[in-house]
């Protein structure tokens, strides 16, 4: 059996705005933004916002007299519904074929090696259709002998109604690479697509026609991989298993500025609980803390501060008791008065697996105790939501809590939140 | 008939669906030396997920408002389970767009033409057209309904 290296790359066709459009499909054909937390940028558009020339990133308030003017459909991000439909696609996904890796929200690789003898595009068509109807996403498959080569497929795939491109052994692969921009060979970053134009490499052809050693030399291994890649040489494995998390944080931006000592502390005691869950989830434990705050980056007239503490914890951690009283003696500690706060967070670092905690000699952890009642505390809050039951330092009311002034229901992870069908009267 | 069928899995990163299948590992207390002649017959518990979900990717939960279909037993407020995974077939209760709108209805052929029909002598079936914006959504198996 030819076991050669095949890699199909499956994308979600503008992911954010689909998951809204599923349950709410009067949004078919309009122009929908999504918005980051606290509703500063746009990071999502569908096709009929990217034809208004909404660029990706903008600050909203630079683009919202388009929104009026166009009638943009404007959405807070909803994290918790597009984490949920994610979690749906490469679930089906997985189900479908032998090894994958999740490369992002929207994106996995497929391994298809193996599959030489089968029809590999009438297999495509078929997972196209089985997760559009079984989640109703839409995704586009590029296959190619490399990841790289498989990235480039998908772009070409994007652009054909039948949503799939195979450029393994493709009769015209070199003509294609040839109209492929370099800026969009995965690998090549902002800065590489300005300077590689220079030294003459324009195309996807080019820079696989370029000599992979010189490519070393001048940028680097990671670019000379790419060269090698595009050549049809798999040097970039499917990572099935990923590393572990080196760090975890936990960082938010405020819905207004805040002023006031105590506000902070909540904000920060409650990000450094959350930071506590993070862990406990991936069963790590922390030694070193960042905790940080600062003001807002274009408020004219406003003193700047940046403020940024490391602290140690002595002993490995993931008790949110411990982490939210280190994180609070930091703000205790430093905290200055006279500024407009916009933004803090912890970030948790030094990580390690909770069963390899070596307990220092100086350890005054009662390791059972903490865990249980870290553990009951997540059950609780994991059957009756999030934050049912907090620590006191994270304080009652939550002003600083990030705008989501426009965020859609949460349409499968809340019962109170759930889509309405109707059995209705006469339909118009 | 379901689109997926269960294969084995390699990895799955993140299970969102988590069963609790409790199988007791002995049905009363072990006392010193006598094992209980029940133990042979040991069985897990009863999971709802496992009767109602079986294929939880595709399934989804809806609320039901208005009255058209409350011969089939769908109440204003119930509950439905939808399963986007199953083929819509005649006679099959189904969640469908209409003109951007999410409705549930019975779904029935005649011959080649699809209705929608209302299990309620006040409402008419729908015919399905060219020029209706139609799509199925999902497949309702069940619906729960609190008394």
């Amino acid at each position: 059996m030819n076991r050669s290296p095949l890699f199909a790359l499956v994308d979600c066709n503008n992911f954010y705005a689909s998951c809204e459009r599923i349950f709410n499909p009067q949004l078919e054909g309009k122009a929908i933004v999504v918005l980051s937390n606290n509703d500063g940028c746009v990071v999502a558009r569908s096709n009929e916002a990217k034809a208004l020339n909404i660029g990706m990133g903008v600050p909203a308030f630079k683009v919202q007299h388009l929104f009026k003017r166009h009638n943009v459909r404007v959405f807070s991000s909803n994290y918790t519904l597009y984490g949920d439909m994610s979690a749906r696609v490469m679930g089906s996904l997985a189900l479908l074929v032998p090894a994958m890796e999740i490369y992002s929200i929207d994106e996995a690789f497929l391994d298809l090696s193996g599959f030489t003898h089968t029809n590999i595009i009438t297999f495509a068509v078929e997972i196209r259709q089985k997760i559009r109807q079984c989640t109703g996403i839409t995704v586009s498959i590029g296959i190619g002998s490399t990841k790289t080569l498989a990235k480039v497929a998908n772009h070409l795939a994007k652009k054909l109604p039948a949503g799939v491109f195979n450029l393994h052994d493709h009769p015209n692969r070199d003509s294609l690479l040839k109209q492929f921009p370099i800026g969009k060979v995965w690998g090549v970053g902002r800065a590489l697509s300005r300077s590689l134009p220079v030294q003459g490499i324009h195309a996807a052809y080019d820079l696989k026609c370029s000599n992979p050693e010189a490519m070393r030399r001048r940028y680097g291994v990671v670019l000379m991989r790419t060269v090698q890649e595009l050549n049809g040489l798999s040097c970039i494995p499917l990572d099935d298993a990923p590393a572990p998390k080196k760090a975890t944080a936990v960082t938010r931006s405020f819905g207004h500025a805040v002023t006031d000592k105590q506000e902070l502390i909540e904000a920060v005691a409650t990000y450094a609980s959350r930071g506590g869950e993070k862990l406990r989830q991936a069963r790590q434990a922390a030694m070193m803390m960042q905790v940080f705050w600062r003001t807002g980056e274009y408020e004219k007239n406003q003193p700047y501060g940046y403020w940024s503490y490391v602290t140690d914890l002595r002993e490995h951690t993931n008790d949110s008791r411990i982490l939210v009283k280190a994180a609070t003696a930091v703000v205790y500690q430093h905290y200055q008065s006279g500024f407009r706060l916009k933004k803090a967070g912890i970030i948790l670092m030094e990580l390690t697996p909770e069963t390899q905690i070596q307990r220092s000699l100086f350890g005054t952890q009662d390791l059972k105790k903490s865990q249980a009642l870290m553990k009951t505390m997540d059950a609780i809050n994991k059957r009756f939501g999030k934050e049912t039951i907090k620590l006191a330092a994270t304080g009652k009311k939550s002003q600083w809590v990030m705008r989501s002034g426009w965020r859609s229901p949460r349409y499968t992870t809340d019962w109170a939140e759930l889509p309405v069908v109707r059995a209705g009267d006469s339909i118009r | 008939m379901s689109a997926l069928s269960p294969t084995t899995v390699e990895s799955i990163y993140r299970a969102r669906v988590k069963t609790h299948y409790k199988i007791p590992l002995y049905t009363c207390p072990v006392s010193a030396g006598f094992p209980s002649p029940a133990d042979e017959y040991l069985e897990g518990k009863l999971d709802l997920n496992h009767l109602l979900v079986p294929h939880p990717l595709a399934t989804f939960f809806v609320r039901v408002s208005g009255d058209s279909m409350t011969g089939a037993g769908i109440h204003e407020g119930d509950l439905l389970i939808v399963d986007r995974s199953l083929e819509p077939r005649d006679g099959k209760v189904v969640i469908a767009v209409v003109n951007g709108e999410l409705l549930v209805k019975r779904l029935k052929y005649h011959g080649k033409q699809p209705y929608l029909v209302a299990e309620h002598q006040d409402y008419p079936p729908l015919a399905v057209t060219e020029a209706m914006d139609f799509q199925i959504w999902g497949v309702v198996t069940s619906v729960v309904h609190s008394l």
